[in-house]
């Protein structure tokens, strides 16, 4: 179920200017992983302290996107990889 | 069957309309008979019931042809009879006031009324046929007669059949057991009728509709319900059936995915809802919001942002995690369903709080957290202990001392470390360093007796830019500054040269260090510990160690016994050495019991170190892999030894004691490494008659003391 999956949701209004992930894509931990253009001009740069494989990529470079927005499903890794 | 009674059969007058105009009045009172049959073209093809038209125009009995036209019956609705009745054609007559009869030939014979028919059924007595019975039973519909009470009064088989029941069960019951209760009430009080009405239960599915009965007063007496057994309502009754059920289960099973569904149309407009909705996060109830925008919600500000507004901007799958007033977190996922031309057709909204997943998670990471510091925190006591175990002894001495070097490890005073050389000086000291808090930081040692005396002060304190000849032109830091934050180890202090004392006394003091050729102090955080093989305090009083320096460094001492003051670690280290050499050179070399014996009974004026290099010359020597004591005592110079060192005793004991103590020890050891007493007694320098009857005697007490400890 979809809902045991971690999520990365958007923290502001804005547009997609960057994905740095694939489907199945590994992440680690503090990776960039979404460059959001907000109506300000500022690109915030999207990142989490999780590790693990992208389960669904749900936004495309260009999608404008709102506070709360799910821009991918994660699959959490249960060990720590301790990069930090 | 039956026949008609001929003199029943009556004339047929026709009349004929073919030259005559709608406007042209006819006399009808010519006709007797009550019926007047049309003719057109020499074809019947119509008839008047003249006696209800003449109770209208009795004055002056003309009637106009329009007029008779428009109450005309067509003759094709009237049934055709042979002479020869049979029952089915009985209905068809009920329908029609009259009935024409066929001659045999083709023409017609006349025409025969409704009554006369009936009045002719009645009269065949013999042949005792129920009318009423055969027109219930023949018609392949169910009928009920209700009375005026609304009771079943009669029924016929295909009724009881349909609704599956039995005469005895519905006969003078309620009507409202098996119908709409309803329905009859309102066909009482409006005395309509009440067509097609489709009824389900359970396993049945019939279509019924309600009549009224009325009486002459117009007054509905009764009510017949006419069933139709529809196979095909049966199915569908039983597909709604299954559907429904199935509906109940695909809710059941929804909401134990989701926590709420909602269903949404093209325009944002609530369809419908799943059975159980997340509390709190609508302010508004949702059943008042069915058929109404969603969108508008979030104009309102009642909730934000809308998913749906964004699938339909997106036309795609659309996540959103929102938080509620009560502050949980749902994450709603809305799906668009596309129709044939891909335009949205709905949006299906299916949410789910995830506040305890996500506190959950958090919790998680946060033990998560915590179990690896544990587990770094276990690491580095595994580290710490794996040192210690590094650190080779037995003795409860060493113990003592590695105890207190434990100790030690959590400061950064100054420690002073004597012993005897090749006691394990440096390794005390590295133990300090490995297990307290500045083991991540340099560890320095430095020999002062080794380096030339001028050049150990710019070893110790470095020099500044071109600070003497040779000297490296940018400089050089020395081993204070690089050791900043760690640990610097002065072996053999006692040889450091006096004007260098003053400055390492300064260090001490200060914590800063002035490198040559600079005036310019530098800071720095180095602990020191000292080492030395000498009586400082001799040193001292002969004034070749600076008597404040002494005090200085003698904050922390730690006198490290010689390897003959602790025998107990002399097994352990031989073992250790042999295994380590083994190790390296893939030998298998072993110590006899003997062997070990008389590298206890040695004084090891050299210490570990001696022990060490002892035990590689064994191994590489020895042509056996067995080294026994014959062998080790070829390498010791047992005897020179004995004459050499002297027994060392530590306390104060009645002299007797001490002697007899001293001969046990002697004249075991003897007959231990040369078997023979006349040996033991040439070595120990007395009779051999001597040993014999010591030796003896020291087995009896033995053996005396062993039995003493037997229990009975």
């Amino acid at each position: 179920m979809a809902v045991y999956f971690g999520v990365i949701i958007s923290p502001c209004q804005g547009r997609v200017e960057r994905v740095e992930i694939t489907n199945e894509s590994r992440i680690y931990e503090w990776d960039p992983l979404f460059y959001i253009k907000t109506p300000e001009g500022h690109v915030e740069v999207i990142q989490i302290g999780v590790s693990g494989e992208i389960e669904s990529l749900e936004v495309q470079v260009g999608e404008a996107v709102i506070p709360g927005m799910v821009l991918a499903y994660i699959k959490e890794d249960l060990y720590v990889t301790g990069t930090d | 069957m039956f026949s008609i009674a001929r003199e029943k059969v009556r004339p047929i007058i026709t009349f004929n309309i073919d030259n005559l105009k709608e406007e042209s009045d006819i006399q009808v009172s010519n006709f007797k008979e009550p019926f007047l049959f049309l003719k057109k073209q020499n074809q019947l093809f119509a008839y008047v019931h003249l006696n209800n038209l003449l109770q209208v125009n009795i004055e002056n009995q003309q009637i106009k042809l329009k007029t008779l036209l428009d109450s005309s019956k067509s003759i094709d609705s009237v049934c055709r009879l042979n002479e020869q009745i049979s029952l089915p054609v009985l209905f068809q007559i009920i329908g029609e006031p009259i009935a024409i009869v066929k001659r045999e030939n083709g023409g017609f014979d006349g025409y025969i009324r409704r009554e006369d028919v009936l009045a002719e059924l009645f009269k065949q007595e013999n042949k005792s046929v129920d009318l009423l019975k055969i027109i219930l039973t023949s018609i392949p519909m169910g009928i009920f007669i209700l009375d005026r009470e609304k009771i079943i009064i009669n029924c016929n088989d295909s009724g009881l059949k349909m609704m599956k029941s039995t005469a005895e069960q519905v006969m003078n019951q309620p009507a409202e057991k098996l119908f709409s209760g309803d329905h009859i009430k309102n066909v009482f009080a409006t005395g309509k009728t009440i067509l097609n009405h489709v009824q389900i239960t359970g396993d049945t599915g019939v279509l019924l509709d309600y009549s009224p009965i009325f009486n002459f007063k117009e007054e509905v007496e009764g009510i017949v319900i006419v069933v139709q057994d529809l196979p095909m309502v049966e199915e569908m009754a039983m597909e709604i059936e299954y559907i429904k059920n199935l509906n109940k289960d695909m809710n059941a099973i929804l909401s134990s995915i989701y926590d709420e569904i909602l269903v949404v149309n093209q325009k944002g407009e609530l369809i419908r809802f799943s059975d159980n909705v997340i509390p709190g996060f609508w302010k508004v109830d949702l059943k008042e919001m069915i058929g109404k925008n969603i969108l508008e919600l979030e104009n309102q500000g009642l909730f934000c942002p809308s998913v749906t507004r964004m699938v339909l901007e997106k036309k795609k799958k659309v996540s959103i995690v929102q938080e509620t007033r009560n502050g949980r977190k749902i994450l709603a996922v809305g799906n668009p369903v596309l129709n044939e031309k891909n335009e949205i057709d709905r949006i299906i909204i299916a949410s789910r709080d995830i506040t305890e997943t996500t506190r959950l998670k958090t919790e998680l990471k946060e033990i998560r957290k915590i179990s690896e510091q544990y587990k770094k925190e276990l690491d580095d006591f595994k580290n710490k202990d794996r040192f210690i175990k590094k650190l080779i002894y037995r003795s409860p001495k060493m113990e003592r001392i590695i105890n207190q070097a434990r100790k030690i490890a959590d400061f950064s005073s100054t420690v002073l470390l004597h012993g005897e050389s090749g006691v394990g000086k440096e390794v005390i000291a590295q133990a300090i360093h490995q297990l307290g808090n500045r083991s991540s930081k340099p560890f320095l040692k430095l020999n002062c007796g080794a380096i030339p005396e001028n050049l150990l002060e710019s070893e110790l304190f470095g020099y500044a830019k071109g600070a003497f000849t040779g000297a490296d032109k940018n400089g050089k830091e020395g081993y204070f500054k690089q050791a900043d934050q760690g640990i610097i180890f002065l072996d053999e202090i006692g040889e450091m040269p006096l004007h260098l004392q003053v400055k390492l006394l300064r260090v001490l003091q200060e914590q800063e260090v002035i490198p040559v050729g600079s005036t310019t102090p530098i800071k720095v955080d180095v602990q020191i510990i000292a080492a030395t093989n000498k009586q400082l305090e001799k040193l001292v009083e002969a004034g070749t160690f600076r008597e404040d320096l002494y005090y200085r460094l003698n904050v922390i001492p730690l006198h490290i016994p010689p390897l003959r003051e602790r025998i107990e670690d002399i097994s352990v280290l031989a073992f250790h050495f042999l295994q380590q050499l083994n190790d390296k050179y893939n030998k298998s070399f072993h110590l006899t019991p003997d062997a070990i014996n008389v590298l206890e009974f040695y004084p090891w004026p050299g210490n570990v170190r001696e022990l060490q290099n002892i035990i590689e010359r064994l191994i590489v020597s020895s042509e056996d892999p067995a080294i026994n004591a014959e062998f080790v005592s070829q390498f010791l110079k047992l005897g020179y030894d004995l004459k050499k060192s002297k027994p060392v005793i530590t306390r104060v004991i009645p002299l007797q004691e001490a002697i007899d103590h001293v001969e046990e020890q002697l004249i075991l050891l003897a007959m231990k490494q040369f078997k023979t007493t006349t040996k033991a007694a040439k070595a120990l320098g007395v009779s051999q008659s001597s040993v014999s009857r010591k030796y003896q005697k020291i087995l009896n007490d033995r053996n005396m003391n062993i039995e003493n400890t037997v229990p009975n």
